[in-house]
């Protein structure tokens, strides 16, 4: 039979689980070290050996250009990683350096190792995760040999786990609280049961434990410079994995100390919790901005909000905590795993896609599971309008699906021909995390051409519409309705390129 | 016998009485058609009637009543004209036609300001009441000139198949069947579109001018800023002919440069040059203004803090809508490589259009707005916006903390 597998792949620590046969899930632990969260670091070695998780982690400290970390942060963007410069730079491919989703697709490889006929799953991303990020998602699961059920949001797939828990009883609003080491997500929903129905998240892709390290890493390069007179290098990894040390032991104790090699020799560093969260206070106003915002979009307040979840390894630091204390005016739920949370919820929700495969056990188990998701950015197209005020016609982007709009979804915009003789009318289809007007600030994820009759006046009417399923899949139609010409197109995440596209230089052997 | 004869004179008597008061009907439709005012026009200030939708803008009502007849055709249309006719300083009357720029009433390539309505009629056709032709929108008008002025309405009738052109009929004679008028006196603020175009040269003096006041104002007028105004300039010469261009070109050339050195020694009087922009531009004209000023701030990759805060002053004397104008800037903040007035949070108050007089509550509401806006960018994929997006958020933060919001 097969397995049902969720993946948590994430910024800084990776986890899969297995829905076990009586329909809970579990987390799986690695076969090496017996630990439930691989590190997402890579090692690709000059001899093409590579190493993932936490023996990469040991090899940059000898090799540390030829480790990849944070990889996540990544995944929408051109980039590739260079070995011979150890970091992402904007670059076209060669033979020599390695998409995000090659090497994503390793570290899914090294999970995909801690269980046997791992071939369907359900991976998990951030909240705020745009197209483009989602389809190098799936690149990397289908370089690393798995079909990829569905992607489903990191928050969603925690508050499926949480009323899926034995014992726990929702109803009412939930906020999920999710910070990671690289991402942060506030998620409101309304569970009844375990009926999970989302009606906003909010998010940042540059916000989570990594930033709070770099900070550490600033401290520490100071005080050095003080105390020696030379500087340190901010980048250094090994600083990195200090100031993580360090950070970890500030979430218990009131200090921690450290000693630091430097240029000019070895200095033991002593940090202070107060000095550590001075030194976060930005992120911290981001993190209650972001709620607030949440709030809003939710139409409710923190006295609506019945329980806080939270989720993530950087929520155990205690000025966080307090910070979710202060703002929701009650303390967090406990009792949930923060590190496991995410993915004991995807696999879940690759139970619920894969019913026919499951047992009776399990079938009952998830019985009365469901899950209502919305849509996570705005989607629009552009089109020409006059600015009234300026009196002056200009490129605007036209909103056709709202953001938070509940999931399957269906909206229809009229719209006309500009020009007389108008031979074609570009079909644009772009994504926003506000209602953007501008079409600078908005990203846009598919265009192409309909060519219209000719010899027409102006006015002619066109009709653009977008549905949205719940799998993530967006159907654009644009239809000239008088002639009844149409250019439709699918934009699934579903994996832009070919086996082949995407294996070009890797053939590794995983250790 | 006898039976008979009073049956003669039944009908006799109602054969006289349906007489006599047939007389008496055509007696009374006489005195009416009598009458029946001849054809008039009446026009008033009101505002727009609620179900229009449009909220109550302000309005003329123009209203028609009398004979609205034609001899031989079932229907007859009816032109609005208006006219600017104010006395000039010679006690002469300018003749200037309206003209309607925030709609397609226009008449041919003229842009005269004509609306038309067709009524179904007879040879005797007329209204006893005035009757609405038409509840005109004032901002529908693009007037000649601003300032007090004179206005004629004219009502037009005509066959339905005559077309006036430029405002007037080939052959007004035996094309127009009715016709009225009526003046009105009226205030417009705005600047007018034939006094845009006797100053436009002007107007695009004063924009340079005011462009290299700007750019001068961080004691650093560099060749990148000096380039967005020349190529704004040469813009100004689309249309023209070559000899015409060339011509232009050349003045304007001149005109920089000795407005370059009047900049750089601070002889440019700011509050001058914005007087006549409030005095002879048109809203759109102010825009272009900001517009380049907006492209001469950022040229160099550096908002300065006296050029931001000049940006500000300049918004605020020319009654720009602000939020027109954070929308503008929002778009030249997002890819501008260094801001300056980021670097304290007094003056980024002002960068983030914080004043002074708003309650600390008030701003809080500002800065969480204005955190929406910048945090959906700092996922843009525009390495520029996303750079630029993180330091807004930064001094958000900064001034969230500071406000205790």
């Amino acid at each position: 039979m097969a397995k049902i597998i969720g993946i948590d792949l994430g910024t800084t620590f990776s986890a899969i689980a297995e829905l076990d046969d009586l329909g809970n899930p579990e987390v799986l632990s690695n076969p090496d070290n017996n630990s439930k969260i691989t590190p997402s670091v890579v090692y690709i070695g000059k001899n093409d050996k590579v190493f993932v998780g936490d023996k990469a982690k040991d090899a940059a400290i000898a090799e540390p250009n030829r480790v990849a970390m944070e990889v996540k942060r990544e995944m929408e963007n051109e980039v590739v990683f260079d070995p011979s410069k150890g970091e992402f730079i904007e670059g076209k491919k060669s033979s020599k350096n390695y998409t995000p989703s090659q090497i994503s697709s390793l570290i899914l490889s090294k999970l995909k190792d801690y269980a046997s006929g791992v071939k369907k799953v359900v991976i998990t991303v951030p909240a705020m995760f745009a197209e483009k990020a989602r389809s190098a998602t799936m690149d990397a699961a289908k370089l690393a040999g798995m079909d990829v059920l569905e992607l489903i949001n990191e928050p969603t797939a925690a508050i499926l786990h949480y009323a899926n828990l034995p014992g726990v009883t929702v109803s009412g609003r939930v906020l999920v609280f999710d910070l990671g080491g690289g991402t942060f997500d506030v998620t409101i929903a309304k569970v009844q049961g375990k009926t999970v129905d989302v009606i906003t998240s909010r998010g940042d892709k540059y916000l989570g434990g990594t930033d709070f390290d770099r900070e550490i890493v600033k401290i520490l390069c100071e005080k050095y410079k003080k105390e020696k007179g030379s500087s340190l290098k901010e980048t250094d990894k090994k600083l990195l994995d200090i100031a993580e040390k360090l950070k970890r032991v500030l979430s218990a104790k009131d200090k921690a100390s450290e000693v630091m090699d430097g240029p000019k020799g070895p200095l033991k560093v002593e940090i202070t919790r107060a000095q550590f969260e001075k030194s976060i206070q930005l992120y911290l106003e981001k993190i209650k901005m972001l709620i607030e915002e949440t709030l809003d979009a939710a139409k409710c307040n923190h006295q609506q909000i019945g329980q806080t979840l939270l989720v993530g390894g950087s929520t155990r630091i205690p000025c966080v905590i307090e910070l979710v204390k202060k703002i929701m005016k009650k303390a967090p739920t406990k009792g949930v795993n923060v590190d496991e949370a995410v993915a004991c919820g995807a696999a879940i929700y690759a139970g619920l896609l894969s019913k026919k495969d499951l047992n009776a056990a399990q079938k009952k188990s998830l019985n009365k599971v469901e899950l209502e998701d919305v849509c996570n950015h705005y989607l629009g197209t552009l089109i020409v309008v006059k600015d009234e005020e300026r009196n002056l016609h200009g490129i605007a982007n036209k909103i056709i699906i709202e953001r938070d709009t509940k999931l399957p979804c269906s909206k229809t915009v009229e719209l006309q021909t500009l020009v007389d003789d108008q031979e074609v009318i570009e079909c644009s289809v772009t994504q926003s995390e506000g209602p953007e007007k501008d079409q600078e600030f908005v990203t846009i994820i598919h265009q192409s051409d309909l060519a219209l009759p000719k010899g027409r006046p102006a006015g002619q009417p066109l009709e653009v519409t977008y549905s949205y399923d719940k799998s993530g899949s967006i159907h654009c139609e644009f239809l000239d309705v008088k002639s009844k010409k149409k250019y439709e197109v699918d934009l699934k995440p579903e994996g832009s390129k070919t086996i082949q596209d995407l294996k070009d230089n890797l053939d590794f052997t995983i250790e | 016998m006898e039976g008979w004869v009073i049956w003669l004179l039944v009908i006799g008597g109602i054969f006289v009485f349906n007489l006599i008061n047939k007389d008496s009907e055509e007696k009374e439709y006489q005195e009416k058609r009598d009458s029946i005012s001849p054809f008039k026009i009446k026009v008033t200030k009101t505002t727009l009637p609620k179900d229009y939708n449009l909220g109550s803008l302000p309005c003329f009502h123009i209203e028609l009543k009398g004979w609205v007849n034609h001899p031989t055709d079932e229907e007859i249309k009816f032109d609005l004209l208006i006219k600017d006719v104010s006395e000039d300083e010679n006690g002469e009357e300018k003749l200037t036609f309206f003209v309607s720029p925030q709609s397609n009433l226009t008449e041919g390539t003229s842009r005269v300001f004509r609306f038309s309505r067709t009524y179904k009629t007879t040879p005797d056709g007329f209204f006893e009441n005035y009757i609405t032709f038409l509840h005109l929108p004032m901002q529908y008008l693009g007037q000649p000139f601003k300032g007090k002025r004179k206005l004629r309405f004219y009502l037009v009738g005509t066959d339905v198949n005559v077309q006036s052109e430029y405002g007037t009929y080939s052959d007004a004679e035996s094309q127009i069947r009715h016709y009225s008028s009526k003046d009105i006196s009226h205030t417009f603020s705005e600047v007018g579109f034939m006094e845009n175009l006797l100053n436009r040269d002007e107007i695009e003096k004063v924009s340079i001018q005011v462009a290299l006041a700007i750019a001068a104002v961080d004691g650093n007028l560099d060749q990148k800023e000096l380039n967005e105004i020349k190529k704004w300039s040469n813009l100004t010469t689309f249309g023209l002919d070559e000899d015409q261009a060339k011509e232009k070109k050349k003045n304007l050339t001149k005109f920089i440069k000795e407005s370059y050195e009047k900049a750089k020694a601070k002889k440019l009087s700011l509050s001058t040059l914005l007087g006549e922009m409030n005095d002879k531009a048109l809203k759109e004209q102010k825009y272009e203004l900001i517009d380049l000023l907006l492209k001469v701030v950022g040229a160099d990759d550096t908002l300065s803090k006296e050029e931001d805060k000049m940006l500000v002053s300049i918004v605020k004397k020319l009654d720009i809508d602000q939020n027109t104008f954070n929308e503008m800037k929002n778009k030249t903040l997002a890819v501008i490589g260094k801001i300056e007035t980021s670097a304290s949070s007094e003056s980024g108050e002002e960068l983030l259009g914080l004043s002074k007089d708003m309650t600390n509550a008030e701003k809080c509401k500002e800065l969480r707005k204005l955190f929406s806006k910048w945090n959906g960018q700092t996922n843009s994929t525009n390495k520029k916006i996303k750079s630029r997006a993180q330091e807004m958020i930064k001094l958000i933060s900064k001034l969230r903390s500071k406000y205790n919001c």
